[in-house]
């Protein structure tokens, strides 16, 4: 090497860089201290997105993680242990899903898992923990073959989200009860969740008015993945097929920015074509004011659709917001009933082991943030929740972001998937289709015939 | 297609080819003066984006627009000479997987300050009421932002041209992509040019960030958004030249929109857009509109 | 201490660093044990695991480095393979129901067959267009995978759930199962780095240029790296969908490439167990960095990359170097690696010795006289600018022949039409009775010209040896072979023709720390070492003083004769023309303004003209 007036600075820059990794190291460092009472501490896993195209969802369920930890403590633990949550960040990725749960399970002895945000993450996970019979709790991703396709099928699986299935049959029946709504034009992201749940909406939407017409075709339905932030294209379809409404499972930034857009093409885009979409606290949060009023919105948890007599979400919202100055998203109350779902059965089991706890989760019933108690049922061991239905309109400014009219909070047991269709589909009876291939209810016996 | 239908297909892709453009403008001019691809180049477009929503919120949409604007073009500006100075000026001379490296490790960097110095929260950016509101075309609705963003980057891309073949820095610029040792021989400072360039690359992306910020959620993510399709863009039209970026960005525009349309090319809409790229770089390596290479 | 550091340069030290990190690599499992006994908190299950993801790592790091580190080529499309691997062993699993070790096998014939098809296409560009060529492919590679192109890749999730034999159910039996592949996997590579195969490789990357006029066809060389590299990217593969039991597609993406560029980067691209090392490192440092700083992650591992690449860019492999020349610079001294060869290497050549040399052939059939070189109306032109203009140019079989003209006559030009670097317009080149015209340089090469260029074009980092012995392997068509040792072939040629021609001393210094001069020198007995029946030098003394040019030109005059060596040379000083030369063509603006013998030359007024003119244009400069 030659020495050269460079070297110096390169040295430099090294220092520069090294002070940089210490402090950013000393920024996270602080070990958390062990109250004497408890025998041990015990780790519950959860692999998230801080970084990436999720980390919006992975930021409020890490938070809410959190602090349900520090409830299930502060009630005095399970089985007498403190409960620790092992956060590590996934990145949106599967490889590092993958990475992060065997090194929870292996390394860190977590005795649960809670399921990362996408289907494709939650599909690679699941067999690292069904061969460690580690419980793992869904309350993101949830698709439905995570828990019905018979490749996929782990005893150790259990689903406390509403289903695609549950999510898109509900949406589909909402709009064929919608009367003046003939053609349909749909919007989805192409992969797994987005095709399913696309699915079942088509389906129970032609169930439930055989007239109307997705007027789209089906090879269009889906945007390409990694999705374009302009969304002109769609707007562009839309406005060109006219539709008398547009559904939609895009979320996240994507649902930002095609709302967003929509407005700017048309300040009326959406009174000319309604829009039913899944939603959430932090789309509508995103937004503010700008989320138009007059939209059709399905949504898993909204604090404010459940909070009416629910002194237990009442006290959540107001701890949380203690504690992050932010509302609680639907992700980050769902997150919550999976720590304390998992307390009281390991509590009840009283002890850790997978089999045991499972048999106290399996076909019990649990109380919900949600105002209501939930059961998982035997087979695909998903929960009968509900999901939230209404149209979004003026919260009179008691939070700074739309909220929902006419509410209705669908019951679970209305929604859930039907035991015939379940065992269908898990014992392999039904066939394959759609582009991308996936496991279609619609074209299982029971619900053709 | 009915012509209505091909008249909004056509202007959706012109507004997207006007994203694309507007933030992919200083990567093609910083690759063809400092023959560098900037990895980082889509985090400077990320922090102005949030300097934009941050001043939006702060100072109302039009005060907030411009204050970020300025605002935005210095900081950004000031970590581009960071850059240039502490980092790239060490590797021009190693091989450019060096530089991809050293500007890759800049975009991990960045995208984890931004994330931890403006949360993981997305954020909206009101449009200033100057470039609100949307206009009627046959019988089918326009935005005013798009025209706006249209207009923009038809208005970048006149004043890059202009800077590179009227100014004399532009002179020296287009010396440097040709031959910046002989420029060196004939007295120009090249160190304080490629500074000079690599700023005017930061400001474009700053532009690009602000532009943008009021038509798309703000998001710690944005940066990897549109780093590839920028390649894509400068391969098509040629590295180094603005007006092949401009092209590149039309001829990516429309293919995306077109190609989204139809249901038998939906699905590989953006693969189409790498198809060309391959097609481009063995027919014609050096782009539509670039110069080839020794 | 010094002992110490001059040892780390030392061949033995890099072998003992390598059988230090083998049984490591080897003792990983026992040592988990261990771990696990002593330390209640940690998992020797997870150390094992985290062990095989090091392998793999390894493995796909040290395939792309035969790219990166052997030949010069960066690659986007490396996780594309890499993702192929895998899915090729799912998608044997579930819809054939192959088992994972036969589809074991299949995976890398698949992705050689994906690397031979997209390096033909990538390789139609060079250097950074290359780059973002492999980088559109791999985005059209994962477009497919990621849309489930043919119904049959399982879309975005992937494939999961393969089912591996029981015996490798066990951790460590599956750790030593990876190990062995890839430490097979690494012998081949080994193999092939250190054969003729891998020194064509070696003198690509140094030079592109002069590799082609040593008679290596680069871009065959290229497709084949790129295709063995994509086909251990396959093992690599395989191995994690055997060892993971899936595949998806954001294995494919471009951004997975940074793994195994950051890998390669941290051991050192410049080494070959470099990036192997540098795996289990990064392994581990991630692994920490992630359970610790989950936060921070991504902040960390770019400051580490940026700090590797401004303040160590040879990684891991360099840190003993790096360390030499800290406490150089601690003791204000320079560095003692610096060492320039003093440039009169030259002056000592010995010209009998020289002569002696059996590896410069002689030329059997040159003395009859008879046409060897015929050039015949040859044209070239660049953009306006007609450079050459139909060249008319016979040389003859044994003679030595300059070619003379002002700056801008287009010598230059005529000699890169002559060898292939440049394409003609018009015109044919024939060469012993063949058409060359327009051939590429390595055919032209190995045909039988051999060539010295006008600015030094040797092969840097390479020693001195090396760079004769590799030029005389290439150009007897032996650099094909994968296996072997280059190093000991024409070892002895190769220092016999060093020690004639002056440069005996400093056979394991790299030619590039030597002074320009000497690099001439080595130039010069590069074009001799190829034993070609035609030598074209260009400007062959430029930048040598008066005496090393005599001493040059004499050897050159000698070896011609002796060797009866057809020479056909271009020169500006005209005391070393007519003093060589037994005839001489004056080349004008692209034009052959006359032919003759020195002598008829020298008596030409029109040459005078024209050298006056260039005289007078000198003069207003």
């Amino acid at each position: 090497m030659n020495p050269s007036p460079g070297t110096r600075m390169r040295w430099a820059i090294a220092a520069l860089a090294t002070l940089a990794l210490v402090a950013a190291c000393g920024g996270a460092g602080g070990s958390t201290q062990g109250a004497t009472s408890f025998k041990g501490t015990k780790k519950i896993g959860l692999s998230i997105a801080i970084t990436g195209q999720s980390q919006l969802y992975g930021h409020a369920i890490s938070q809410s993680v959190k602090l349900a930890a520090d409830e299930v403590n502060s009630r005095g633990g399970v089985n007498g242990y403190k409960v620790e949550a092992d956060i590590q960040d996934d990145g949106t990725l599967v490889d590092k899903a993958v990475e992060n749960t065997r090194q929870m399970v292996l390394q860190d002895s977590v005795v649960a898992m809670l399921g990362p945000v996408t289907t494709a993450q939650c599909t690679g996970v699941s067999p690292i923990v069904k061969q460690n019979k580690i419980i793992e709790i869904a309350a993101t991703c949830n698709s439905y073959q995570l828990t019905t396709e018979p490749d996929l099928i782990n005893p150790y699986w259990v689903s406390i989200v509403p289903n695609t299935y549950m999510e898109g049959t509900s949406a589909g029946t909402l709009v064929g009860r919608l009367a003046n709504v003939k053609k349909v034009f749909v919007v989805s992201p192409r992969y797994l969740f987005g095709v399913s749940e696309t699915n079942a909406f088509v389906a129970s939407l032609k169930r439930a008015n055989p007239s109307a017409e997705i007027i789209n075709p089906e090879s269009t339905w889906y945007v390409p993945f990694p999705t374009n932030p302009r969304w002109d294209s769609t707007i562009a379809a839309i406005q060109a097929a006219k539709p008398d409404l547009v559904y939609s499972n895009i979320f996240a930034a994507d649902q930002i920015n095609f709302v967003k857009q929509a407005l700017q093409v048309d300040p009326d885009f959406f009174k000319k074509y309604p829009l039913t979409t899944l939603s959430s606290v932090d789309e509508l949060n995103t937004l503010g004011a700008q989320y138009p009023l007059g939209m059709h919105l399905y949504m898993r948890a909204p604090f404010f659709a459940l909070n009416t007599n629910n002194s237990r979400m009442d006290a959540f919202i107001k701890s949380y917001r203690d504690r992050y100055n932010e509302y609680p998203s639907d992700w980050a109350v769902m997150d919550y009933d999976a720590v304390m779902m998992w307390a009281k059965a390991a509590n009840a089991a009283g002890t850790f082991d997978g089999d045991k706890v499972l048999k106290q989760i399996v076909g019990k019933s649990f109380s919900s943030l949600r105002g209501y108690n939930f059961t998982i049922r035997a087979g695909d061991q998903q929960a009968n929740v509900g999901e939230t239905v209404g149209t979004t309109g003026d919260s009179a400014g008691k939070y700074p972001f739309p909220v929902l009219k006419d509410i209705v909070n669908l019951k679970g047991d209305d929604i859930l998937m039907p035991t015939t269709l379940m065992n269908e589909l898990r014992s392999g009876q039904c066939e394959k289709g759609g582009n991308p291939t996936t496991t279609d209810f619609a074209l299982c016996p029971s619900w053709k015939g | 297609m009915t012509a209505s239908q091909l008249l909004l297909t056509t202007m959706g892709g012109l507004t997207n080819a006007a994203y694309l453009f507007i933030v992919s403008a200083g990567l093609s001019l910083v690759f063809g003066a400092l023959r560098v691809i900037n990895m980082a180049h889509g985090s400077l477009y990320m922090i102005a984006a949030f300097i934009a929503a941050v001043a939006a919120n702060a100072l109302g949409a039009g005060l907030g627009f411009w204050g970020g604007l300025v605002l935005a073009i210095a900081v950004t500006g000031a970590i581009g000479a960071l850059i240039e100075i502490v980092v790239l000026r060490r590797v021009y001379r190693e091989e450019h997987l060096v530089q991809l490296l050293g500007t890759y490790a800049l975009t991990l960097i960045i995208a984890g300050l931004v994330r931890l110095i403006f949360g993981p929260n997305l954020r909206n950016t009101p449009a200033p009421a100057l470039f609100s509101g949307n206009f009627h075309l046959a019988g089918d609705s326009y935005s005013v932002y798009s025209m706006f963003m249209i207009v923009a980057a038809i208005a970048i891309a006149a004043g890059v041209y202009a800077m590179l073949y009227r100014t004399p820095l532009g002179r020296n610029i287009r010396a440097a992509v040709s031959d910046s040792e002989l420029l060196s021989a004939s007295g120009v400072n090249v160190a304080r040019l490629f500074t000079t360039v690599f700023v005017i690359g930061a400001a474009l992306a700053a532009l690009g960030g602000v532009i943008v910020a009021p038509s798309q959620a703000v998001t710690a993510t944005m940066d990897a958004d549109v780093l590839v399709l920028a390649f894509a863009i400068s391969v098509i039209g040629g590295l180094g030249s603005i007006v092949g970026s401009a092209v590149g960005s039309v001829i990516v525009g429309l293919v995306i929109s077109f190609g989204l349309q139809n249901g038998s090319t939906n699905q590989f809409a953006l693969a189409f857009v790498f198809i060309i790229m391959v097609a481009v770089l063995v027919i014609r390596p050096w782009g539509l509109f670039g110069t080839a290479e020794q | 201490m010094i002992a110490v550091l001059r040892l780390t340069r030392d061949a033995r030290f890099r072998w003992a660093v390598a059988a230090l990190f083998i049984a490591f690599a080897a003792a990983i499992p026992p040592l988990a044990g261990l771990n696990e006994l002593a330390n209640p908190d940690a998992s020797a299950k997870f150390e094992i695991f985290l062990g095989t993801e090091a392998l793999v790592l390894a493995l796909w790091a040290v395939s792309y480095n035969l790219m990166l580190g052997y030949s010069g080529m960066v690659s986007f499309a490396h996780a594309a393979y890499y993702g192929i691997g895998a899915y090729t062993v799912a998608l044997l699993f579930q819809k054939l129901h192959l088992p994972v070790l036969e589809g074991l096998l299949v995976a890398p014939l698949v992705t050689a067959v994906f690397g031979l098809v997209t390096g033909m296409i990538a390789l139609r560009a060079v250097r950074l267009y290359f780059s973002l060529l492999t980088l559109a492919i791999s985005q059209v590679l994962f477009s497919l995978a990621f849309n489930d192109a043919g119904g049959v890749t399982g879309g975005d999730n992937g494939v999961h759930g393969l089912a591996v034999p029981d015996a490798l159910n066990d951790y460590t039996t599956m750790y030593y199962f990876v190990g062995a592949v890839v430490a097979l996997s690494l012998a081949v590579m080994f193999i092939l780095t250190r054969s003729p195969f891998g020194a064509a490789l070696a003198a690509i990357r140094e030079n592109r240029e002069r590799a082609r006029s040593i008679g290596i066809n680069v871009r065959a060389y290229e497709l084949a790296v790129f295709t063995i590299a994509s086909t251990f990217a396959g093992v690599a593969g395989g191995l994690f969908a055997v060892f993971q039991q899936e595949a998806y597609p954001e294995m494919l993406y471009w951004t997975q490439n940074a793994q195994p560029v950051v890998i390669a980067l941290l051991g050192g691209i410049g080494s070959f167990l470099g990036p192997a090392i540098g795996a289990f490192v990064y392994t581990e440092l991630s692994n920490l960095l992630s359970t610790k700083f989950s936060n921070q992650f991504d902040v960390l591992l770019g400051a580490i990359v940026l700090a590797v690449v401004l303040v160590a860019p040879g990684g891991l492999a360099s840190l003993p170097r790096l360390f030499t020349t800290l406490r150089a610079r601690l003791r204000d001294q320079a560095a003692d690696e610096v060492v320039e060869s003093s440039g009169e290497s030259i002056e000592r050549a010995d010209l009998a010795r020289v002569v002696r040399i059996e590896a410069i052939h002689a030329d059997p059939i040159a003395e009859r006289g008879e046409p060897l070189l015929v050039v015949e109306g040859l044209s070239r032109s660049f953009g306006g600018l007609r450079a050459v203009q139909d060249v008319n140019l016979v040389v003859h079989a044994g003679d030595r022949h300059a070619v003379i003209g002002p700056n801008g006559a287009g010598k230059s030009t005529l000699f890169n039409l002559i060898t292939g670097r440049l394409r003609p317009d018009a015109g044919r080149v024939t060469f012993a009775g063949r058409d060359i015209t327009g051939r590429p340089p390595h055919v032209i090469a190995r045909a039988g010209i051999g060539r010295a260029f006008q600015i030094t074009m040797i092969f840097p980092k390479l020693t001195v040896r090396q760079n004769l012995q590799y030029a005389m392997l290439a150009h007897r068509g032996l650099t094909v072979r994968p296996f072997g040792l280059a190093d000991r072939m024409f070892r002895d040629e190769a220092m016999e023709l060093l020690e004639a021609v002056g440069l005996g001393r400093y056979p394991e210094l790299a030619a590039g720390q030597l002074s320009h001069g000497d690099q001439r020198a080595i130039e010069l007995a590069i074009s001799l070492a190829l034993g070609s029946r035609l030598v074209l030098l260009d400007e062959p003394t430029a930048g040598m003083s008066a005496f090393e040019t005599q001493k040059a030109m004499d050897l050159v005059r000698r070896v011609a004769q002796e060797k009866r060596l057809t020479l056909l040379f271009c020169e500006h000083d005209m005391e070393v023309v007519f003093g060589t030369a037994r005839t001489v063509t004056v080349m004008h603006m692209g034009r052959v303004l006359t032919q003759g013998t020195p002598d008829d030359v020298r008596g030409n007024p029109d040459v005078q003209k024209v050298y006056l003119g260039e005289l007078e244009e000198e003069a207003v400069v």
